[in-house]
């Protein structure tokens, strides 16, 4: 090991080992442990929205084989269309849950598969420190290797996806993706198909755990091109590559959502062209070998021009043709930030598909940041194979970070490995203490003898040498290896902070502080689904925003129209229209949709800013997709280009069918101050305080839930009416009748007491 | 009022048939009379709860040690909505009360006797001595029914009161003649607001509606009265309860957890919830029949507390850990308004050595334990339809006996492999039908042996099997699998 000095004794050398395992296991310990926040603040609970589909989809798989899991057609979801749910996903993490919980239940073990679905992301995290310190070990030294694995263990660009809770395919697929790479490095270095079949094993664990192997299946090619394009092509590349691609693709294919996606679709053809050309170069080799090199060159130029040629034919011929896939437009707004935002507005609806703003790359990787770039340099110094593979992963990581936030996911683990080795590179400088001697030495060997005799009197006088200054003084060093440790520290800190204030929040539940400082929960969202699961016929099909269909399917156990899987726009535009439509307009979308209840999610009591008015435009603006005529985004704009939901709202505003839910009976809440609606700040008109104002009026649906803070609001939707008039017709006659029935009636009897008892003649 | 008169006449056709029908074997020697008798409707509590004392003359030449007692066949058995949940009989001795064996009699299949109505259910109850021609003694008699109250109107508005109904006989059931009786109707706080009246009946006072005395009445003599009232509380009936006490030596624990499926049989709602009438009765201090939440009084030492649901923990509720008398605060996500449900889970540990006491030690190793738990715990003023309590003992021992203060329970062994179990531990489920929180009084005993040898046979088993797999890794790990060298 590099930090400790070289001249070790042999007990020590011995128990290097022992140390290095034992370093290894705290840093695992400590990966563990700081994704724990959310579980010892609320409790062990599935985060968000993806993770409650994966534990729905966990539990089935666990309740059934695995063969009915992959044939699972889900009709409880998208209804009327339902869902090949077995055909559509990436079983990888689910399998892996599955296995544990199995392998537990036969050590008869009682757990509960909740806990094994927490518990994954922080558990594989471990892991991904180990894996990431071999990768880093191969990259450099051992050293190197376990500050990335440090790194890697806490950096809060890793972190966001993987607290306990966060059940999602980022869980396992970071831990897949660096053992990839480490097994590819490995077997690169080694040139041994043995390693290129591992590779390919846990190549295709990572097709079967997350879309984002496309990231694998084309930097590993990229590597392999750029390093025959620098003249290093060996049989080693040679036999690694195509043992990987032969047995990879082949497995990958087995996946049912990939299918014969490897030799369709435009973006495994680069691996695929790149298996040709390493079997064009490995026989231009060949032949090299046995022709004179003239005859080789006009061979090789004519072969290279014309094989380039017909294959580039092919590729624009088969895509013209279809039989492969064009790019893919989430493919596309990878390259046009701005392409989602005017084509697919459901991929620029979601948060985390923005491109990142410069902070977060403060924020998720604190000081690695720019040790990231250090490390790349110090990589360019030495460029042997396995450097060039970093070096083309920190371009491409950088670039794919910078166009969408969740990608910083991808980039942090060669952050983490490029920072080690500039700081484990720093280290090594300046914690070896004979180093100014040594390099002294070394540089001018020759006149070292004739001045030995010389320097060594002077050195006693201590005049005729220089005092030591520059990189060599003790001061530099302390003042190095001091600032280095106190940054080590703040990035401890930094990212302990982080993850507690950021990301250890489920956003199921919500905390807010109380002013006596305890913390209260605020736990709407599982009150109303709760409701719904306990007290709704078991086949109601729930209308909500596409946000909170997987919660519903996972908590609520009820149908939904949609979710998160946004995989039919159509549809998810058909419930924007409802949403966004007046009731008359809205009514028969729910009767054709066999809507029993329609949720939605208001934070205007407690000031909860992620609610569906704030999500509105979206739902408009996708409708308007599909029905350009019948929505229209400028009608919920305010002539001044306002967002307004006070009195100045426009009149569509008023009176679409989420504005109605919203604020149904809201202002009765308050008293002769007037309703404020706190997370936008206006004051919604209310009957009491202006006679101008009508309290909002639903004639097709009937309030049948609110949660405690209003935040969670249940509908029901009324059946047709039995004498086959309009609901609005109907709710007036009934008013009607009620306002006349008022003055008839004689006052309600209480029948408090045995005063007014009543006799019962028997 | 008129449904009312109409229900009233079918239950006289109904008697009127009856009486006319085929006669049968059984009839219950006219050996008894009763001489007066007090009887008790209690109307407070969410189930119907009656109690009658009487006092019995043997009025036969010779001395009688069975009597029998009479109860609304309809009451009896899962075929109709309401059910019998406590029948207990006492005899008054000089020093004290004696509970009396009771065991349902004849069935209906065969008493039909010309006088004996086939809607009557007999229970033949042994005196603790024979009574001699001409002595009496004073009996005293509970019962506890649950359904038998129901919602008058059934469907009311969320601030609305809400009104049960009570249908009975103003004459206690009898077999016997009856010298003399008067029945007692005791409400709720707010008393009736309708009964019947029967001529002069009945005498009221605040809370109390008083029928008779009737001197001289017939053996099954009845005439139907009812009463409605406003209750304000929730009817809380637990359709299953799984309770289950896990039994661990090494531990030194006794963990509880109890899974509940319940709902609100009080009248349900005619329009839909409104969370802001719900805050706006809530702010003024308005009682409801929705189930807001329900004190759980634990057994001193109680700790280690959770209560969650199918979707995590509960977190409106609290627990306060007192250690003599700690009180968990179950409060549901939503309120429970009559119709809705609800399911959730309780857990909480004890010290084993509060529950367990050692009744012999062997030399051979082999230790008799006895273990003494509450039957039930759980919420007040709540009936079961099901409740399975499950005892799971440590691996290794093996029941002696069983024993329950409560003896009407169907007993079934299992095996059950948990905690790297190999042998797997004994669980005895007990199921019960048809109780109420009142049975919370009741113990359940279990005698069981246990060695100290079956409490080392984990822990030997598994270094045992850690062992085998390092071994087995020192062993492969020396293998040359190489081709070539």
């Amino acid at each position: 090991m590099v930090l400790l000095p070289s001249s070790i004794p042999q007990s020590a050398a011995q128990a290097l080992p022992l140390l290095k395992a034992l370093i290894l296991l705290t840093i695992a310990g400590a990966a563990i442990a700081s994704r724990l926040f959310s579980v010892a603040r609320f409790e062990s609970i599935i985060h968000e929205f993806d993770p409650w589909f994966n534990f729905r989809a966990t539990k089935y798989l666990v309740s059934h084989d695995f063969y009915s899991f992959l044939d699972w057609f889900d009709d409880r979801t998208w209804y009327p269309l339902g869902r090949v749910t077995g055909g559509t996903l990436y079983p990888g993490l689910m399998v892996t849950s599955a296995l544990i919980f199995h392998t537990l239940k036969a050590l008869t073990l009682p757990v509960d598969i909740r806990n094994v679905c927490v518990m994954l992301a922080p558990v594989f995290s471990g892991l991904t420190a180990y894996v990431t310190y071999l990768f880093t070990t191969e990259m450099k030294d051992e050293g190197a290797g376990l500050l990335a694995a440090a790194f890697i263990g806490i950096a809060p660009g890793y972190i966001s996806r993987s607290v306990a809770g966060s059940y999602d395919n980022e869980a396992i697929a970071i831990f897949l993706l660096m053992l990839t790479f480490y097994l590819w490095i490995k077997a690169l270095k080694l040139g041994s198909a043995f390693w290129g079949a591992l590779t390919a094993l846990f190549y295709f664990y990572m097709v079967a755990a997350w879309g984002g192997y496309v990231f694998i299946t084309n930097i590993i090619p990229l590597h392999a091109l750029v390093l025959i394009i620098m003249g290093r092509y060996s049989n080693r590349l040679y036999v690694a590559y195509s043992s990987w691609y032969s047995l990879g693709t082949l497995a990958s294919m087995q996946i049912p959502f990939v299918g014969f996606l490897p030799i369709r679709s435009s973006e495994h053809m680069g691996a695929l062209g790149v298996f040709g050309l390493l079997q064009l170069v490995g026989f231009s080799q060949y032949i090299r070998a046995r022709l004179p090199s003239r005859q080789f060159k006009v061979l090789i130029m004519v072969a290279t021009v014309g094989l380039l040629s017909l294959g580039a034919l092919a590729v624009v011929g088969l895509t013209f043709t279809g039989v492969i896939a064009p790019w893919t437009g989430r493919f596309y707004s990878l390259w046009d930030t701005g392409y989602a935002k005017i084509h697919i507005p459901i991929i620029a609806s979601v948060s985390e598909h923005q491109p990142t703003a410069w902070p977060s790359f403060l924020f998720d990787t604190h000081m690695l940041i720019w040790l990231f770039p250090a490390g790349v340099y110090l990589l360019f110094q030495k460029l042997r194979d396995e450097h060039v593979f970093v070096i083309i992963y920190a371009i491409l990581g950088s670039y794919f970070a910078g166009v969408m936030v969740r990608l910083i996911l991808t980039l942090t683990p060669v952050v983490c490995v490029c920072g080690a080795i500039a700081l484990s590179t720093i280290f090594d400088q300046y914690t070896n203490l004979a180093t100014p001697e040594t390099s002294g030495e070394e540089s001018r060997d020759g006149e070292s003898n004739k001045e030995e005799s010389s320097s060594s009197l002077l050195n006693i006088s201590g005049l005729a040498r220089a005092p030591i200054v520059g990189i060599f003084s003790p001061w530099s060093r302390v003042v190095v290896m001091g600032s280095f440790l106190v940054y080590l520290c703040m990035f401890v800190q930094h990212c302990t902070w982080v993850t507690s204030n950021a990301y250890s929040s489920p956003s199921v539940v919500l905390a807010s502080q109380l002013p006596d400082g305890s913390t209260h929960i605020i736990d709407d969202f599982r009150e109303a689904y709760y409701w719904l699961r306990k007290n709704t016929p078991e086949d109601a099909k729930i209308m909500s925003w596409w946000d909170y269909g997987y919660q519903i399917g996972g908590m609520a156990d009820r149908t939904t129209l949609v979710d998160n899987n946004t995989w039919n726009n159509t549809h998810i535009a058909t419930v924007g229209k409802a949403m966004s439509s007046r009731e008359e307009v809205s009514y028969p979308i729910l009767r054709k949709h066999d809507v029993d209840y329609i949720l939605v999610i208001f934070g205007g009591l407690i000031g909860y800013s992620g609610d569906d008015i704030n999500k509105f435009l979206w739902m408009v603006r996708i409708a308007e997709g599909i029905w350009p005529e019948e929505v229209q985004e400028r009608n919920f704009f305010t002539p001044r280009g306002e967002y307004r939901v006070d009195e100045q709202a426009t009149p569509t505003m008023r009176n679409s069918m989420m504005y109605k839910m919203c604020y149904y009976r809201f202002t009765e809440l308050f008293g002769r101050q007037g309703a404020v609606d706190r997370v936008r700040n206006q004051r919604i008109p209310s009957p009491t305080t202006d006679s101008s104002a009508t309290p909002i009026q639903l004639n097709t649906v009937e309030e049948a839930f609110t949660s405690e803070n209003w935040i969670v609001r249940i509908y029901k939707v009324k059946d047709l009416d039995i004498f086959g008039r309009e609901h609005a017709a109907a709710m007036a006659f009934e008013e009607g009748k009620k306002r006349g029935g008022r003055t008839i009636r004689a006052p309600p009897s209480g029948g408090r007491g045995k005063s007014k008892a009543r006799v019962l003649r028997v | 009022m008129a449904s009312i008169i109409y229900k009233t006449l079918q239950l006289y056709l109904l008697l009127l048939l009856v009486v006319r029908l085929e006669a049968a074997a059984f009839v219950p020697a006219s050996a008894f009379q009763i001489q007066n008798l007090f009887r008790t409707v209690d109307l407070t509590k969410s189930y119907l709860r009656e109690s009658a004392s009487f006092i019995i003359e043997n009025i036969s030449e010779e001395p009688q040690i069975e009597y029998y007692v009479a109860v609304p066949s309809g009451i009896v058995g899962n075929a109709t909505d309401s059910h019998l949940a406590i029948m207990e009989v006492k005899e008054k001795r000089v020093d004290a009360a004696v509970s009396l064996a009771v065991e349902i009699g004849p069935s209906n299949a065969d008493l039909a006797d010309w006088w004996v109505p086939s809607d009557v259910q007999f229970y033949k109850v042994q005196l603790s001595k024979p009574l001699a021609a001409g002595e009496t003694s004073t009996i005293q008699m509970a019962t506890a029914t649950i359904g038998a109250l129901e919602a008058q109107p059934k469907l009311i508005k969320q601030p609305e009161a809400q009104n049960l109904l009570w249908t009975g006989s103003k004459l206690a059931l009898s077999p016997y003649k009856v010298a003399r009786q008067r029945t007692k109707v005791k409400l709720p706080d707010r008393g009736a607001n309708a009964y019947s009246k029967v001529k002069n009946d009945p005498q009221v006072e605040d809370t109390t509606l008083t029928y008779g005395p009737y001197v001289d009445s017939e053996p099954f003599a009845a005439e139907t009265i009812q009463v409605r009232y406003e209750y304000h509380f929730p009817v809380v009936e637990v359709t299953k309860l799984e309770r289950e006490l896990w039994v661990s030596h090494s531990g030194g624990n006794l963990a509880t957890e109890e899974r509940y499926w319940m709902t609100n049989a009080a009248a349900k709602l005619s329009e839909a919830f409104s969370r802001l009438r719900w805050q706006a009765s809530g702010m003024a201090g308005e009682r409801s029949t929705a189930i807001q939440g329900f004190l759980v009084r634990l057994r001193p030492g109680a700790r280690d507390v959770y209560f969650t649901d199918e979707i995590g923990n509960v977190s409106t509720s609290n627990f306060r850990a007192d250690i003599r008398d700690p009180v968990l605060d179950f409060r549901p996500r939503y309120p429970i308004f009559g119709g809705w449900n609800y399911s959730f889970t309780l857990g909480w540990n004890h010290d084993l050595g509060r529950s367990l006491k050692v009744l012999s030690t062997e030399d051979s190793g082999s230790d008799t334990y006895m273990l003494r738990v509450p039957l039930l715990e759980g919420p007040d003023n709540a009936a079961y339809d099901v409740a399975e309590v499950s005892i799971i003992l440590p691996e290794g021992a093996n029941v002696v006996d069983i024993f329950s203060t409560y003896g009407d329970y169907n007993k079934e062994e299992s095996l059950l492999k948990s905690h790297l179990d190999t042998v797997g531990r004994t669980v005895v489920k007990l199921t019960l039908n048809n109780i109420v929180d009142e049975h919370r009084r009741n113990e359940l005993y279990i005698t069981y042996t246990y060695s100290s040898a079956s409490s080392l046979h984990k822990p030997i088993i598994v270094s045992a099997a850690i062992a085998a797999i390092f071994f087995a890794w020192i062993i492969l790990g020396r293998i040359d699998v190489s081709i070539s060298k």
